[in-house]
């Protein structure tokens, strides 16, 4: 294979013989898939998209096709768009699909992921991971946590209020029906372990300049030359690299854990409030 | 006319004749003769072939740019590729100089013609593949070849054409493989005598390698070498059942020449499918290899396999750099190859005889390579279903597809290197559909997702770096490094004046001291470099090009 990452999803040739029923017309604008469509699509992504995207569709660093979020889509229509059209610049070909065959593509995924509907068509409940604890948590009293005595926006913001420094918190409970592998979030888990997963863009540098500072914050960017970060005055630094006593990227958490400082109770309360957390509001 | 050919010219009239040729030929530098080619070494105000001469070194006799008066380079001029494909983003070809007029491929496979010296076009020819065209990584073209007024280029829609140098015009255009089932074209071809030699890649869809000659005049097939041998051939018993079929072994690196031996060499691809080979049970000859064929007939003379039956598709298609070196206290022809696979090997070249092979990374697929230089496997290190198996080097490989450099002036070896990199292999089936992919699994990062992309790097130098790595060829052993802190998809020049010009993924263009590794120079060019630097010299004055993003830039020494 010649160039690096990733490879797109094969292209489809005039020998996929499959035949979907109600040619003409897109699956999903004109229905609720039937199983006979999600079966279809399955048939296809299986015979077309496993080479590269594997058969869990995670195959490809940062995507996971199953985890009924696509990065560059939000519509149904727009995930079938993309099959079809491929996106440039990257691995992923066009395919001579129809639209109704990108549209069972689309509802085998959507039927894949975790909050697809299940058994009798209720909705699946949210996949906010709770390492087993059969504890309820109270939204209300996790607000007055995160806000108080969590000191949480000391780091993170929730809609514009708190700290630059930490992942921004306002549309975090979206992410936690996100599989880790495609950047989801355990909740409960990284208030306990916080070293357990960090993602790439929330690691911390340090550095110790020539008159012998010592900076830390949040690592934007870094060469051979040059190191850029968020320093904890939440001020844009740019550094010589040359210029440097010491350069460290700190690979683990720089939240501290919740393990004793906050009761059971309390973290099932700060889950389910941060599990409320699902969409960034505007500015006013 | 019929009168001319009964006409008796004279002594003086031909002696006359042919001081009108010697002069006209000395003024308009018009025709770029094998001979030419050939001796490419002796004009380096040229750069004539992909990789400055048919011994592949990538080095260059221009001294003026030096480790000294680097810091004087400043930036001539700007190509910005203006493709009528705005998703095509790795501008990966090494221009061709020939007196004064540049000649590149702004991607797929549109030929530009430049003014060398102020980057003015002088003519673009457009081509637009078949939307059946199907490269596996990429919609990329790696350059032209020239010869007489003539340029040729193999295009991702499985097609070798040739055009007119001075108009762009098309002369022919032959078609090697289907594209709706893999066969694309993207290395820069090979001139050897009055042969244009080609490949098809395709290793990730079961295409069956081949390199093929075609007649430069008529584009008429001279010969064809299969580099999966059919029911009969030696090496056909090194695939199990009928994996041969769809063997893969693609070419997509240009190969090298030695008019002494008359022998020319390339490096293969690949088996199929890439990461399971379950079901091609054997060595599975020629992929992962190099092969020298006598440039006549396209007879096998040798082969080396670096990778038998490999699973970790470790394409072997890396430049093969020949070079005339002391060995062991004689003279030797021999050929460096830095392969995909981790190792460093020297071998000789008019014997395929291997002479030193030497990890240049960390690597634990192997324990090492037995005497005549094939890998020790270390056992259980295979791709596996699920969450796969942990190798160094990772599926980049130690280096990939840019180039090295040799320079006979320091006796270096210069690599582009992706060091402590790995990569989870995943095994899964593989069924063989025309034109689908047919790779049987994959690699998984071992690095958390978005740790380098769009030019923001998070990763720490254990989760993988770049380097141009300096290696005594004798030894095998690493005199110096240059660390870069992404990895590094540029190729390598040196100069006889032992400067080292390199890029990266970081944005920078870098000159370097070839004996020491320190940097004397750099300029911040903004994307990353997906290609090989050259050089040339119009009007006594030496440029340096390479190529950033979508832009080709050229540097020379501020007057």
């Amino acid at each position: 294979m010649q160039r690096s990452h990733v490879l797109g999803c094969s292209a489809l040739l005039a020998a996929v013989t499959t035949v979907i029923a109600g040619g003409g017309r897109t699956v999903a604008a004109q229905h609720e898939p039937t199983a006979a469509d999600i079966q279809n699509g399955q048939r296809l992504f299986q015979d077309n998209c496993v080479g590269c995207h594997g058969p869990e569709g995670d195959l490809i660093a940062g995507v996971a096709l199953k985890s009924g979020r696509f990065r560059r889509a939000a519509s149904d229509a727009e995930v079938a768009s993309i099959i079809i059209k491929g996106i440039p610049s990257t691995g992923m070909p066009p395919n001579p699909f129809t639209e109704d065959q990108a549209s069972t593509i689309v509802a085998y995924l959507r039927s894949s992921s975790p909050g697809a509907p299940v058994g009798n068509g209720t909705t699946a409940a949210p996949a906010v991971r709770s390492l087993g604890s059969p504890i309820t948590g109270n939204t209300i009293a996790g607000q007055a946590i995160v806000e108080g005595k969590g000191k949480c926006l000391s780091c993170h913001q929730v809609n514009g209020v708190g700290s630059r420094l930490g992942p921004d918190l306002s549309d975090v409970g979206t992410r936690a029906l996100r599989p880790p592998a495609s950047g989801g979030v355990e909740l409960e888990r990284s208030l306990v372990e916080p070293d357990a997963v960090v993602a790439a863009s929330n690691r911390y540098v340090r550095v110790v300049t020539s008159d012998n500072k010592t900076l830390t914050g949040r690592l934007l960017n870094h060469d051979r030359v040059s190191v850029l970060f968020l320093d904890t005055n939440e001020r844009l630094v740019s550094l010589q690299k040359a210029s440097l006593r010491e350069f460290t990227i700190v690979e683990k958490s720089a939240m501290p854990s919740y393990a004793t400082t906050l009761t059971v109770q309390e973290r099932a309360d700060v889950v389910s409030y941060l599990a409320t957390l699902k969409i960034r509001s505007q500015p006013q | 006319m019929s009168a001319m050919k009964t006409m008796k010219p004279s002594a003086t009239t031909l002696r006359v004749l042919a001081l009108i040729v010697l002069l006209t030929a000395g003024t308009l530098h018009a025709q770029v003769s094998f001979d030419r080619l050939l001796r490419a070494n002796d004009e380096p105000n040229n750069w004539l072939t992909y990789s400055g001469t048919t011994f592949s070194q990538r080095h260059s006799r221009l001294t003026q740019i030096t480790p000294e008066n680097a810091t004087r380079l400043e930036m001539q001029w700007v190509y910005q590729v203006a493709t009528r494909e705005p998703s095509s983003t790795k501008f990966e070809a090494t221009p061709l100089v020939a007196d004064g007029v540049m000649y590149t491929v702004q991607p797929p496979n549109d030929v530009v013609a430049l003014d060398a010296v102020t980057g003015r076009v002088f003519w673009t020819h457009p081509y637009t593949p078949a939307q059946t065209a199907r490269p596996c990584c990429g919609r990329v073209n790696r350059g032209v070849a020239i010869l007489g007024d003539t340029l040729f280029m193999g295009t991702i829609d499985g097609h070798l054409i040739a055009l007119d140098a001075k108009t762009g015009r098309s002369i022919w255009d032959v078609v090697l493989g289907k594209p709706e089932a893999g066969y694309a074209l993207t290395h820069a071809p090979l001139i050897v005598k009055n042969m244009v030699i080609v490949g098809p890649a395709g290793g990730e869809y079961g295409i069956r390698g081949f390199l093929a000659a075609f007649d430069v005049k008529t584009g008429k097939e001279i010969w064809r070498f299969y580099t999966v041998p059919g029911p009969g051939e030696p090496g056909f018993n090194s695939w199990g059942g009928d994996s041969w079929k769809t063997g893969g072994a693609p070419i997509w690196m240009t190969g090298s020449y030695d008019p002494e031996s008359n022998l020319t060499y390339w490096g293969t691809g690949n088996p199929g499918p890439d990461w399971n080979g379950d079901n091609r049970e054997g060595d599975n000859l020629y992929s992962d290899s190099v092969v020298a064929l006598d440039a006549d007939t396209g007879k096998l003379k040798w082969h080396f396999q670096f990778s038998p039956h490999d699973e970790f598709d470790y394409d072997s298609v890396q430049v093969p750099v020949l070079a005339d070196i002391a060995w062991l206290g004689r003279p030797r022809k021999v050929m460096f190859w830095a392969n995909r696979n981790g190792f460093f090997y020297v071998l000789d070249r008019v014997t395929g005889e291997f002479l030193l092979g030497k990890p240049f990374v960390e690597v634990n697929w192997a324990s090492g390579l037995d005497a005549k230089g094939r890998p020790i496997r270390v056992a259980g290190m295979t791709p596996q279903p699920g969450t796969g198996t942990l190798i160094s080097p990772g599926n980049q490989g130690g280096t990939n597809w840019y180039s090295p450099s040799f320079s006979p002036v320091t006796g270096l070896f210069y690599i582009p290197t992706w060091a402590n990199y790995k990569s989870l292999y995943v095994k899964q089936p593989a069924t063989y559909v025309e034109g689908r992919t047919f790779a049987g699994g994959g690699p998984r990062p071992t690095t958390p997702p978005g740790i380098r992309a769009n030019g923001v790097n998070f990763a720490t130098d254990q989760e993988g770096y770049g380097a141009v790595r300096a290696i005594e060829p004798a030894t095998g052993t690493m005199k110096w490094e240059f660390k870069m802190s992404d990895v590094t998809t540029s190729g390598i020049l040196t100069t006889a004046s032992n400067v080292l010009f390199t890029g990266g993924r970081e944005g920078y263009f870098y000159a370097l001291d070839a004996r020491t590794g320190s940097p004397v120079w750099k300029a911040t060019i903004g994307g990353k470099t997906d290609m090989s630097p050259m050089t040339y010299a119009v009007g006594g004055r030496q440029y340096v090009a390479v190529t950033s993003g979508s832009s080709l830039f050229t540097f020379a020494l501020r007057q």
